[in-house]
């Protein structure tokens, strides 16, 4: 009978083991559902994060969606080559190329990260509006952050639309994915015709205006005029991917660009900084010059990722070099040769500055001892350095490192040493993302394997870009004398401060590293055609380098010719026609740019694939 | 290694002084004597015969006559003969003692431990595979299952030769495109942690089963859709206490290189590709070429091709002043050459050994197992080991007649370091990516060489890595085993509760040095610290009932309920910039800046139900039934629950009377199973939306602080609240054959498994944003196929020969049948360097290799066409108009234009690889010869493709590392013409590494993985053995692959997609050992 006692209990323990189904609720750790924040903290937490993939990282990508675009606007234009050597991240090397096929994953991870942008937007929205009506947040708070939400989705909808063109146009109330399987949204309507998300993109814009405060006391916040910035932007390359018909859509027409721009100029609270470089020094991060700006941030408990990321691999190549990896993005001949100008005049070349003759020190090995002394190079003289004649714009060298020309307070750029490999990619070295020596360790991440990621901000959009674009319009209104005016005020403030020599010390002097810097405002522009190339060319000088050049020459309609010439000149110079630099990038013979098609990247196969391969949902671009 | 030679002199000595003190121990003896025959084959010659519990015995002659010396009454003599049951007789007080011996089916009344009950192998109708646990032992390795290769049936493993690295096991194919991992269930704690295969100690291991199908395996349900292996460990029998003791020590070396170039060569070929380009460039002139290269000269004949120093670059003797060194700021390195094989650099001869320490013994009352165990083996690759300290104690108290309590627990200690295995950027991989110009060491002869000097590529130095990285230490604590409590209720009725535990904990601090002789040197030096914790607890009851009805009808019937909980908790914790980098200054405190943390935890649960009917009538006709019912915490409530039922039959022919007398069948049966099995490795959140909070991915630095972020919240995953058990349904035919007065064993199987509803997450469209997606149950995977096993045991007619053969052979078919509605849908393998070499689809074999196809090179005459039929230079890949010296548009690779609109595009690519192998086998023979043993085992795969990834390292232009010499010799030109291998040199060549099938390369082979031959000295008085051996394992390989090593590994437990990848892989070491086997 005991043993029955005993088979009585442990049928009993049975029984309640089995009844305890709260024993299979095992709730995920460490997470948050989303009812739990519809909060005010909750509903601005999310919106922050909407603004955290600004810098291009997530958990998907770590350069593929640099904010600086360097890849899609800069490498696959005529500022810049790949760089480093051949095998590393060959398929930029095949977007320079323009026979990149829609699986390279650069396209499938720029796209997913921008969208990834737009889908924070929408929770923020989603979620505001869930705590709105069950009332834990008011009616302003709530309608603050859409506003913000709504400004951000437009800034993410605008960099995807530049970059693949017929793109879709995702709000909150597109694809929740509580009912499985997921709903698609794609970039075709019913009747197969690419939609046009451009018109969505400026409501949102204009939605967000008429809420946001004109000015918002947190530097990265968006406010009234820095969304009025990016509604610029957006209208900017609307008309003139319009008029050029890359988009099939129609052009708003130029009124509301020129009156956002004009109230920018004349209510802005925006000035020029008083030297050119300020926009580019973490020192002047969210300064009075700057509309749009993604923040970076270091020593903040991640290991970099929240600073300037997108880009570490564009520095010097080097162990004492800052950042130390991997030389990519490498200023191209052509922009050097863009920034020659006649020394009597200082005017830059319009027409022939590629057929001029610039000194480089390509297959000139590095100064031996450079080490001992970083300020003495008795091996090369750089062009410019002694020679008034030899007649420059001095942004030359704030836009890219040459050799013998000291690189911010690092030393003299040696050449050869900071170049991964020359023979493939040229003498040049990135500038503009880099960071002062001083800044090593508390303004850079020494955490992980780089040290180049930096607090340095990507300043998106600047008062220089808004007076240019709208110098732009006065020379298509004929209105030479404004065009003139507002030029000149960019091409005076370029000559207030140049780089400055250095002393073996290393110690600053007065003089300027070249004799021959000489940048003049244009007397006069004598007719459209003239002024039209001087605004031009004056915004390829001014955001050199700053992964806007590609994007430029499509709404302006002029790609296929500008690239198809740089590419035959690149591959093959004719022979003898100067004394050196001749054949610079033979990887580039035989590419070309193919006019139609190469104004927009594909759309990325994989996604395609996901929307189950159907031209229906997700519709290739033409030509590819 | 001093000390561990120590500790074998010690152990031989002891030894010795064993063997010297026994020989001393005589007594009294008398000699009994009779004949051993058969019933109806008469006298038996070769008969074994010695007294119990000694090596003492004779071998019975041609008429079956045997003569042996006995001492005392109370000796047992033993009469054994392969093929017929062993008998014992009690001397007593005879002298002639005649003994007819019974022709056997011993493998059949083997007793083998199945789901949670024990069954005789004859009764057994579903696909069952036991392992000799002897033969496992022979192969020196941290973990049974890298000793299991080749030895069973269906069972495919792949090897980690990291020491203590973790090994791939696959039973039947891939089920799944999740984890395929098998179940463990050792001693009725089932666990999955494949590091479960290393931190235990094999030596303790008494059996071991495979169960295959369903028939045999589903009653673990839910988990056990990848089969089970279960692992008895080794139990007390009553008796006196017996000692033993194995021991062995040998060394080991790494055998592969890859034939790479050497500083002069790689600098000819850095000088062609140029000289190639610049020609294509120019219209196929080469005038006014010079070589431009930081460390080469112009010209390659000269003397001064190569220089002095790298660093300063290119330098020459007389130019640099090496009395200004300073490190770190003033590096000096001279040049290696003729250059610096790294492989030489990198691997060492290394020792191995292993020895255990085993007690057993008890009374009926009570039984115990007690072992130690020490594993130490030292990588083939420098500064890698893995070492194991183990301690087991298994007990079980016979409290009452109908009452047992016990035991079994194995508490071990191992730590390690090793490399990350086939990665790019181990230090193997950093072998051939190291140019051969780097010196070791630069001129100080402590300070490293490295890529600081221009254009000697970003490899880091492989023994600078191995060096520095030496004190990161993995340890890990494991607690393994249980308590259980048994009593027979009622006669035939037995009630067992048990609970188990298994408890890993993990730590390991990583440090990572400043590297400033390296081209991209770290900024800082760096200290991470990883713990973690897993606890697994099950608790099982069961009931048993077993009762044969009226003689012919056995039935045995199990019910139980079980419960598992798991839980996992992490924490990690970072510091940069640490004033000095020694050992005892790597903690956290002492690191100046970089703080990080961070911490997670995952748990999950399972509660079940299952019971087991089987059934035998006459021993002929068997029936087995099984049902399981599984709720698990990882799905919604609405389908927590899933219901695995099973059924086989089985005929035994050999039993019918119409059977009886078969001289060519001793044993024949027939058998048939189907049933289901689930599988439910997905993460333990799959059903929930969440949103996660982490400073990177959602902080932002609002406020334009610089150094500062304020959190955000964004969605981590989204959830899939319908989700339920994938279903694998297996249908299992076979038969077991014994023949020829049981001489031939004959096990075959053919199957047929599908897993349904299999759990796939489906790619969300970018326009969701980046959230996790959760698995749904979408697809369909299949796997055919046959297990082979044959056995022969013969003897010489003196019987003082005796050998036996076994082979076994598996082949399976796998098939991805559907991953989700949309035909379309595609699961891409890994992204490795931009480019992926790998995916699934429906209708082909998972993780199938995908790529252009090569015919031959181009010749210049090829044209391409774009869509509209107009002529193109250059149509992707941009290619044909490549010109060389040689002239225009030739000697690239052609690919086939496979959807013929003219262009090379990604619609030409297609499958060009199955990693899947045709077969697999193993074959094993052991000779036995008076005292003398000798084993020979071979294991080979045949028929499985591999991509050679290193291939795109060294075969082409990715970076600027070393070269094969037969990218060096064989590419294309126009004396090679289609001759050559690889395409014209060109240094801006990044094409022809798109994958393609030129990387795609025959991994089959055929190793001898273990020779040994042993020598037991015989009829030592108080010593139940005393063998020494001497092995050579892995001992030559045939091969065709090209690159390190055929036996390519996945990169990770779980990690499927990685299948047939071959990043760089720790090689395959030969090792020479010498053993010992003593027993008291």
């Amino acid at each position: 009978m005991k043993k029955i006692l005993y088979f009585g209990y442990v049928l009993l323990l049975g029984v309640i083991v089995s009844c305890g189904d709260d024993f299979l609720d095992k709730p995920p750790l460490g997470v948050v559902g989303e009812s739990q924040l519809a909060t005010p903290s909750g509903v601005d937490a999310v919106l922050i994060a909407a603004y955290s993939v600004l810098d291009g990282i997530q958990g998907i990508t770590t350069w593929d969606a640099a904010p600086s675009n360097y890849v899609f606007g800069s490498i696959a234009s005529d500022d810049a080559y790949k760089g480093t050597d051949e095998g590393d991240q060959a398929p930029q090397t095949d977007i320079e190329r323009y026979v990149a096929p829609p699986s390279t994953g650069y396209f499938d991870n720029k796209w997913r990260t921008v969208y990834d942008g737009i889908s924070r937007c929408n929770d923020a929205i989603r979620i505001a509006g869930q705590a709105l009506a069950a009332g834990t947040i008011t009616q302003s708070h709530h309608d603050q952050v859409v506003a913000e939400a709504k400004a951000l989705r437009a800034h993410y909808h605008f960099e995807n639309k530049i970059v693949y063109g017929n793109i879709p146009y995702i709000d909150e109330t597109v694809g929740t994915p509580e009912g499985l399987p997921f709903s698609v949204v794609g970039n075709v309507d019913e009747g197969g015709n690419y939609t046009d998300a451009w018109p969505d993109i400026v409501r949102d814009l204009t939605d967000a205006i008429a809420v946001l405060p004109a000015t918002n006391p947190d530097k990265g916040r968006v406010s009234g005029w820095k969304a009025k910035g990016i509604l610029a932007q957006v209208y900017v390359h609307w008309i003139g991917r319009a008029n050029s018909g890359i988009d099939p859509t129609t052009s708003p027409g130029v009124a509301p660009l020129k009156a956002v721009l004009d109230d920018i100029l004349n209510n802005g609270p925006f000035q020029l900084m008083p030297n050119y470089f300020d926009n580019y020094r973490i020192a002047y991060n969210n300064n009075q010059e700057s509309l749009w700006e993604v923040q970076a941030s270091v020593n903040d408990g991640s290991s970099g990722e929240n600073g300037n990321y997108a880009d570490v691999l564009n520095f010097p190549y080097g162990s004492n070099a800052p950042g130390t990896c991997c030389g990519f993005h490498q200023a191209s001949q052509n922009l050097v040769n863009a920034f020659l100008t006649d020394p009597a005049t200082g005017l830059p070349y319009l027409d022939d500055f590629n057929d001029r003759d610039f000194r480089w020190d390509q297959g000139i090995a590095s100064y031996l001892d450079w080490g001992t002394d970083p300020w003495v190079d008795p091996d090369f003289v750089p062009y410019g350095k002694t020679d008034p004649n030899e007649s420059i714009d001095p942004r030359l060298d704030w836009t890219l490192g040459r050799r013998g020309i000291p690189y911010l307070d690092w030393q003299l750029h040696p050449g050869d040493a900071w170049i991964r490999k020359q023979a493939y990619a040229g003498p040049y070295s990135a500038k503009k993302n880099v960071y002062y020596k001083s800044e090593e360790g508390s303004l850079t991440s020494q955490t992980g394997w780089t040290s180049g990621s930096t607090a340095n901000d990507v300043r998106l959009i600047k008062l220089s870009h808004i007076m240019l674009w709208r110098a732009e319009i006065a020379v298509e209104e004929s209105d030479l004398s404004t065009a003139l005016d507002l030029v000149n005020q960019i091409r005076v403030r370029a000559a207030n401060e140049v780089v400055l020599d250095r002393t073996t010390a290393g110690v600053e002097t007065a003089v300027p590293a070249c004799a021959g810097y000489n940048v003049q405002p244009y007397p006069s522009f004598p007719d459209q055609d003239y002024a039209r190339k001087a605004v031009r060319h004056e915004i390829r000088l001014e955001f050199g380098m700053e992964g806007k050049r590609f994007f430029d020459l499509v709404r302006w309609g002029v790609a296929a010719e500008v690239l198809n010439d740089y590419l035959a000149m690149e591959s093959s110079r004719p022979k003898g026609t100067l004394s050196v630099n001749e054949n610079r990038r033979s990887y580039l013979a035989g590419t070309t740019f193919t006019a139609g098609k190469n104004e927009r990247y594909p759309i990325p196969q994989n996604q395609i694939d996901i929307m189950n391969g159907s031209s229906e949902i997700l519709k290739q671009n033409p030509g590819f | 290694m001093q000390k561990s030679t120590n500790v074998l002199q010690r152990l031989a000595l002891f030894v010795l002084m064993m063997v010297f003190s026994v020989g001393f121990i005589m007594a009294q003896e008398r000699t009994v004597s009779g004949t051993v025959s058969s019933p109806g084959e008469g006298p038996l010659p070769g008969v074994n015969i010695f007294i119990q519990g000694t090596t003492v015995g004779t071998i019975s002659d041609l008429d079956g006559g045997y003569k042996l010396e006995v001492t005392g009454s109370d000796a047992v003599l033993v009469f054994s003969s392969v093929g017929y049951v062993t008998q014992t007789v009690t001397v007593g007080s005879q002298s002639v003692i005649d003994v007819e011996l019974e022709a056997d089916v011993t493998a059949l009344q083997e007793v083998v431990v199945t789901g949670y009950t024990a069954q005789a192998r004859k009764d057994i109708t579903g696909s069952v595979t036991s392992v000799n646990v002897d033969e496992l032992n022979e192969i020196p390795s941290a973990d049974f299952a890298e000793r299991l290769q080749g030895r069973a049936a269906g069972v495919f493993v792949g090897l980690d030769n990291n020491p203590g690295g973790q090994t791939m096991v696959r039973i039947r194919g891939f089920g799944t495109v999740n984890n395929n991992e098998p179940l463990y269930v050792i001693d009725g704690v089932p666990t999955t942690d494949v590091y479960a295969l290393s931190r235990l100690n094999p030596a303790n291991i008494e059996s071991m089963q495979v169960l295959k199908d369903a028939s045999s395996a589903s009653i673990y349900g839910a988990r056990a859709g990848n089969g089970v292996i279960i692992i008895t460990t080794k139990k007390g029998k009553a008796g006196k206490a017996k000692f033993t003791l194995n021991a062995k020590y040998g060394i080991q070396k790494a055998q592969n290189q890859l034939d790479l170039l050497n500083t002069q060569q790689l600098g000819e070929l850095e000088y062609q590709q140029q000289l190639n380009d610049y020609a294509n460039a120019n219209g196929g002139s080469v005038a006014g070429y010079t070589f431009n290269h930081a460390q080469y000269g112009d010209d390659p004949n000269a003397s001064n091709f190569i220089p002095d120093y790298i660093l300063p670059d290119g330098a020459f003797e007389g130019e640099v002043d090496e009395s200004t060194y300073s490190y770190p700021d003033n590096l000096i390195m001279r040049a290696s050459n003729p250059g610096t094989n790294y492989y030489d650099e990198i691997y060492e001869t290394a020792p191995i050994q292993e020895y255990n320490i085993g007690v057993s013994g008890g009374s009926e009352n009570g039984r115990y197992f007690f072992g130690l165990g020490y594993f130490d083996q030292q990588g083939t690759v420098m500064e890698t080991y893995f070492n194991r300290f183990s301690i087991r104690a298994n007990t079980e108290f016979s409290v009452k007649e109908w009452f047992r309590i016990g035991e079994n627990l194995e508490v071990s200690y191992n730590k390690g370091v090793g490399i990350n295995n086939n990665a790019e950027g181990n230090a193997v991989s950093n072998v051939y990516r190291a140019q051969p110009i780097i010196p070791v060491y630069d001129i100080s002869g402590v300070n490293w060489g490295g890529t600081k000097g221009g254009n000697t590529g970003n490899s880091s130095n492989p023994v600078a890595d191995l060096v520095r990285g030496k004190d990161n230490v993995s340890e890990n604590w494991r607690i393994f085993g249980n308590a259980f409590l048994e009593a027979d209720l009622f006669k035939d009725l037995t009630f067992r509760t048990q609970f188990g535990v298994d408890y890993t904990n993990w730590y390991q601090s990583s440090f990572s040095f400043k590297n400033p002789e390296d081209a991209e040197p770290r900024a800082s030096n760096q200290l991470g610290v990883n713990m973690n914790y897993v606890l697994n607890t099950t608790w099982t009851n069961t009931l048993v009932y077993n009762h044969t009805f009226n003689q012919d009808h056995r039935l045995n019937v199990l019910l139980g309920t079980e419960a598992i909980q798991n839980e996992y908790r992490q924490l990690y914790g970072q510091r940069i910039n640490f004033y000095v980098n020694d050992l005892d200054y790597r903690y956290l405190n002492a690191g100046e800046g970089g703080q990080q943390n961070s911490g997670s935890g995952s748990a999950w649960s399972m509660f079940s139900l299952f019971a087991k009917v089987n059934y035998s009538y006459k021993d002929k006709y068997l029936a087995d039934a099984t049902i399981r019912r599984d709720g698990s915490s990882r799905f919604g409530s609405e389908n927590r629950y899933g219901t695995f039922p099973a059924f086989s039959v089985g005929w035994r022919i050999s039993g019918e009377e119409f059977m009886s007398g078969s001289s060519w069948i001793n044993d024949l049966k027939l058998r048939a199973g189907w049933g289901q099995m689930g599988n439910q490795n997905i993460s333990s959140d799959n059903q929930y939306s969440t949103y996660r909070t982490q400073v990177w991915q959602s902080g932002y630095d609002i406020q334009g602080t610089n150094t500062s972020t304020v959190a955000g919240f964004d969605t981590g995953r989204f959830g899939n609240p319908f989700g339920q058990w994938e279903t694998t349904t297996t249908l299992d035919i076979g038969f077991d054959w014994t023949m020829f007065n049981n001489h031939l064993t004959l096990n075959f199987d053919w199957y047929d498994r599908t897993t349904t509803d299999m759990l796939f997450t489906l790619p969300l469209p970018g326009t969701q944003g980046d959230a996790s997606a959760p698995a749904q149950n979408v697809g369909e995977m299949n796997n055919t196929g046959i297990d082979l096993n044959i056995a022969w045991n013969g003897a010489s007619a003196s019987g003082e020969f005796t050998y036996n053969l076994g082979l076994n052979f598996s082949q399976y078919k796998n098939e991805v049948v559907s991953l989700s509605e949309n035909a379309g849908t595609t699961l891409l393998g890994p992204d490795l360097r931009q480019y992926r070499y790998s995916r699934s689809e429906a209708g082909q074999p998972f993780m199938s290799f995908w790529g252009l196809q090569r015919d031959g090179f181009t010749d210049g005459s090829e044209s391409f066409y774009n869509e509209d039929g107009e002529y193109v230079s250059d149509q992707y890949p941009g290619y044909y108009n490549y010109i060389s010296q040689y002239g225009e548009g030739m000697g690239r690779f052609k690919f086939v234009d496979q959807d013929g609109d003219n262009v090379i595009t990604d619609a030409d690519n297609t499958w060009i690889g199955n990693p899947h192998p045709d077969f697999y086998y193993g074959f094993n023979a052991n000779f036995s010869w008076k005292g003398f043993d000798l084993v020979i085992f071979f294991q080979g795969v045949q028929g499985n493709d591999l991509i050679n990834y290193v291939g795109r390292w060294v075969d082409f232009v990715q970076f600027q590392g070393n070269r094969t010499q037969k990218m060096y010799n064989s590419s294309w030109t126009p004396t090679l013409g289609d001759n050559a291998k690889l395409p014209v040199l060109s240094a801006q060549d990044n094409l022809s590494y798109l994958p393609n099938d030129y990387l795609v390369q025959d991994g089959s082979y055929l190793r001898l993985k273990n020779l040994m031959i042993g020598y037991t000295i015989p009829n030592l008085k108080g010593v139940d053995q005393l063998r020494i051996y001497f092995q050579t394992t892995n001992v030559f390989t045939i091969t065709n692959y090209e690159g390190l090593d055929p036996e390519v590994n996945i990169a990770g437990p779980g990690e499927n997609s990685s299948l047939g990848i071959d990043q760089g892989i720790y090689p395959t070491p030969q090792s020479y050992i010498l053993g010992l086997n003593f027993g008291f």
